[in-house]
Parts: C-alpha cells; structure tokens; sequence
C-alpha cells in the first residue's frame, strides 16, 4: 500500500513530466503587456450559437500561464458557456455551432486532427457538485491513470499519493484510501475530484463554480488550493461569489449577454473598473 | 455619468447615512476654524473655550465614521466605486479631525496667551496677513468638503494646486515674525502666538489638500498624492 512509504521519500522525488515552464508576469501586469511565453491560452473572435440563439460574441482574450483568471458575470452571460469551449464540452450538446479560434498553446483546439480525449487530458474540468464515482478514494484518484494505458502500480501508487498532497487532502485521507469516496464530505469530495483532474498533468484546469456548493471553511480550502495550484497549472474559474474572484485570480473577465465587457488584473476590476457595465454589477447596482 | 441605485436599498442607505455624517462633521469642523479665528481676532477667551469643549464632538464623528465605515466594509465587501468612496471617506474624516484639532490649538493659543497692551504697530499688520491666511486656508476646506460631497474630481484638482499659495502666505508671515522679533524680542511671545495660528492654518490648507486628494481618488481611482516627491 502507498501509505507504508515513507513522506519524505516522496517530498524528495517530485513526479516526472510536472508542468515546469514558469510564467514570468507580475499578477499587476497587464494582459495588453504579456510576452508570446506567458500566454497559455488564446481566443480570437469566438462565436457560439445554440440553434438561432447566439450566446458568445466575438470572445478574443488571452489567458496567461500558471496565473488565475477569474470569469464573472450575471446568470446566462455565457461564461460557463466560455469555460466549456476550452475543452470542447460544447461539443456534446446538439446544435452548436462555434466559429473562431482557440489555441491551447499555440495549437489550435478545433482543428481536425485534434484529439478530444487527449484535449481534454491537457484541459481539465471540475464542475459545481462533487462528482465523484462510486469507487475508492484510491480508484478515483487512479482512474484517469488507467484510462491513459498501463502504468506499474507502483506508479500508480506514487501519483496518488502526489495528486493527493496537491490538493490538499492526503493528510485527511492517507489512512482510509480504500474507503468509498461517497462517505467523504462535500468540501472533500470536491478536493478529490481536484485530485483526480490533476493526477494526470494537465495544463489547465477549468473550474466551474467550483466552491459554490460547499461551506465557508471547505470553500477556503478550495480556495487555498487554487492559490497553491497556480503554480503548476494555468487556471481558468468561473464564479457567481465575486468575492470569491477577488480573492483568488489574479485576472478578471467580465461577461455580459455573452460579450467579455473587461478583462484586465482583478486589482483593476475591483477598484476601478474601466467600463460602466462592470462597475454597475461588481457594485451590485441597477444596470 | 448618471450613477445607478444599488440594487440593495439598505447598502445604498448606509452609505447615504455615513456621507450625511460626514457633512456634519465638515460643517462642524468649518465652524470650529471660523469660531477660534474670530475669537483670536477678537480677544475673545469665552469664544475660545467654546471651541475647546466643541472639540469633543469633532472626536466623536470621527470615531462613529470610522466604526460605521468598517462595519460595512465588513459586511457589504464593496468594490470599485463604494471602496474607494468608502476609502477616502475614512481618510478624509482623519484629516477633518486633525482641522479640528488645529482650530483647538488656535483656541489654545489664545487662552494660553500673555497680551501686552499696547501691541506693537508691526503685529497688528500682521494680522492682515493672517486674515489673508485665514480665507485661504478656509476657502480650500470649503471648497475640498463640498467636491468631495458632489464627488467632483476636477474641481479637486483645483483646489490641490490652491495650496501652494497658501505655503506663501504663511512663508511669508513666517519671514516677518523672524524679524519681528529680532526687532523686538520682547514680544517674542506675541510673535510666537502669530506664528503658531499662522502654522494651524497652513497646515488646514495640507488637509483640505489631503480631502482634494482623497476626491479624486474616489472619483477617478488614480492616486495623485505626492506628484512633487522626488
């Protein structure tokens, strides 16, 4: 069992292919002074229909590497909508029809030869409710790692354990891995589901209002996570708790009727927004 | 810009509420300057000591602005406009005190004072000097309180660059009361008393640049304090 290994041996062997590139930019920098290198993520002029109903308007926006960009809006402004493109989740639903470009590192996501699965390896996703399966604290964490193909299980073992320790819930769960993850609280579970996104390295994590769902002091955790996960991955979070952005990103994007009104350092979002529409809802007054 | 409601009534109360106190307590403080000015131009100690006591309800308004302010910081989180209202708000009725507390040591000075009859002819036309001084000082804290109450950045800006006469007015007073009492030290205590009221009132002109300051801050979000610092 993994937990019979000793901390420190795993503290002094970090797991291969960890992201490694560091981005360079000040959390004040901003995005109009990012260099080519910072930038993980570019959309240019993106366009989403459902049907006859168009629910993003010329989206263009760059995201930077291992920083957190924070997505705000009203109810149906179309940003969990943007979430999803980064990793084709629109794909799924019947009658979407998208236009314009997404490049995931200079690549660009839409293009036919563009694996999904292994899109989606790169690009993962935690949702509002926990949804862990119906396995083991271990199965869950080992689960993206067995689809990806055969690994020892010692390998396994090890990043587990890692996926775990970066989400800050090994210390909670080292002793009870084979329980089923259903018995954990809603604050773990969603830690857990964090885990098993990160277990297999992706390069951007896309957080769907990822804490809303859960306590003040779970959602801190979450919270705390996020801030610690920068440092690997780049983070993309849409969140209805504005505080919750401001708290946590270090850039902010404001939606509204499926347009990004601003987007600029979540310093500058939140103490003197350039645009009326986002004063308006990030002061909370009649728009 | 037309300015929305907040969608929050009670929100849009509070900080109605707290702007309204801090207008009182402008018009407060305006009065304890213009009281302990006349009561020096006039000799008159019953006036000064009334400024004296009036100097607890300065201290009071800025204890229940602060309190207030922090209170719905705490439980509003504002942002944007509302933070940087609330911000200068919480600075400025720090420099409302400080007025106040200027107006107290004019008073004091007064009080504290052992006039010799009669005085010399070049400390009575000092005090022309102080007037000019006085009006000065007393139009930029008007004027700060009143921008700063119609939220109005640019004619803050205004009064920020009215300070600078207002360091002449007193440098120059200063420069006189040196020689003054070069010239005649034994008044070097009315000399002294001059240069105190003078400094009082200089440095009300650094807080009602300091209001001017804080408008603009939370009107516009830029920070345009300390322009001249190396």
């Amino acid at each position: 069992m993994i937990d019979e290994r000793s901390e420190v041996a795993y503290e002094s062997s970090p797991m291969p292919d960890v992201p490694t590139p560091t981005s360079s930019i000040e959390e004040t920098t901003s995005p109009s002074a990012w260099r080519d290198e910072d930038i993980c993520l570019t959309v240019s002029d993106l366009c989403l229909h459902y049907g006859d109903n168009e629910a993003l308007t010329n989206i263009s926006m760059q995201v930077a590497r291992q920083r957190v960009t924070a997505l705000i809006g009203p109810s149906g402004c179309g940003k969990s909508t943007l979430l999803r493109c980064f990793n084709r989740m629109n794909d799924l639903i019947d009658d979407v029809r998208i236009t314009g470009k997404i490049e995931l590192n200079g690549m660009e996501i839409h293009d036919t030869a563009v694996d999904i699965a292994q899109l989606r390896r790169r690009v993962g996703m935690v949702f509002q409710r926990p949804n862990p399966f119906p396995k083991s604290i271990y199965e869950n964490v080992a689960y993206g790692l067995r689809l990806q193909g055969s690994m020892p299980k010692s390998e396994v073992d090890d990043r587990v354990e890692w996926a775990l320790k970066n989400s800050a819930l090994w210390e909670e769960v080292s002793g009870r891995l084979n329980e089923s993850a259903l018995d954990m609280s809603g604050g773990q579970q969603q830690r857990l589901v964090i885990a098993r996104a990160i277990a297999i390295q992706p390069d951007v994590l896309l957080l769907d209002e990822p804490a809303s769902a859960l306590d003040p002091i779970s959602t801190l955790k979450i919270e705390e996570l996020v801030h610690q996960l920068k440092q690997d991955y780049t983070i993309l979070i849409v969140t209805h708790n504005m505080q919750q952005a401001a708290r946590v990103s270090d850039y902010t994007g404001f939606l509204y009727l499926g347009k990004l009104v601003e987007y600029d350092t979540t310093n500058i979002i939140f103490t003197n927004p350039t645009e009326k529409q986002t004063e308006d809802y990030i002061t909370g007054r009649y728009g | 810009m037309k300015e929305h409601r907040h969608i929050s009534g009670q929100f849009e109360a509070e900080l109605q509420t707290l702007q309204g106190k801090f207008a009182a307590m402008g018009g407060l403080v305006e009065e304890q300057v213009r009281s302990a000015m006349q009561a020096f131009k006039t000799i008159d100690l019953a006036l000064a000591q009334s400024v004296r006591v009036r100097e607890d309800q300065v201290n009071q308004f800025e204890m229940d602005i602060d309190n207030e302010t922090t209170t719905i910081i705490a439980r509003r989180q504002p942002t944007a406009s509302d933070l940087r209202l609330l911000v200068g708000l919480l600075k400025s009725s720090t420099d409302l005190e400080r007025v106040g507390d200027e107006a107290d040591r004019i008073a004091k000075v007064l009080i504290n004072a052992k006039p010799r009859n009669p005085a010399p002819e070049e400390i009575l036309s000092l005090h022309d000097d102080v007037s000019t001084l006085e009006n000065l000082a007393s139009q930029m804290l008007r004027e700060s309180l009143n921008q700063f109450a119609r939220k109005d950045g640019s004619g803050a800006s205004t009064t920020i660059e009215a300070d600078a006469e207002v360091d002449r007015v007193y440098n120059t007073i200063i420069d006189s009361c040196s020689e003054g009492m070069t010239r005649n030290p034994t008044h070097v205590d009315e000399f002294m008393a001059v240069i105190w009221v003078a400094r009082s009132l200089e440095r009300i002109g650094d807080h009602a640049k300091n209001i001017a300051e804080n408008t603009v801050y939370s009107v516009q979000g830029t920070d345009v304090r300390h322009h001249n610092t190396p």
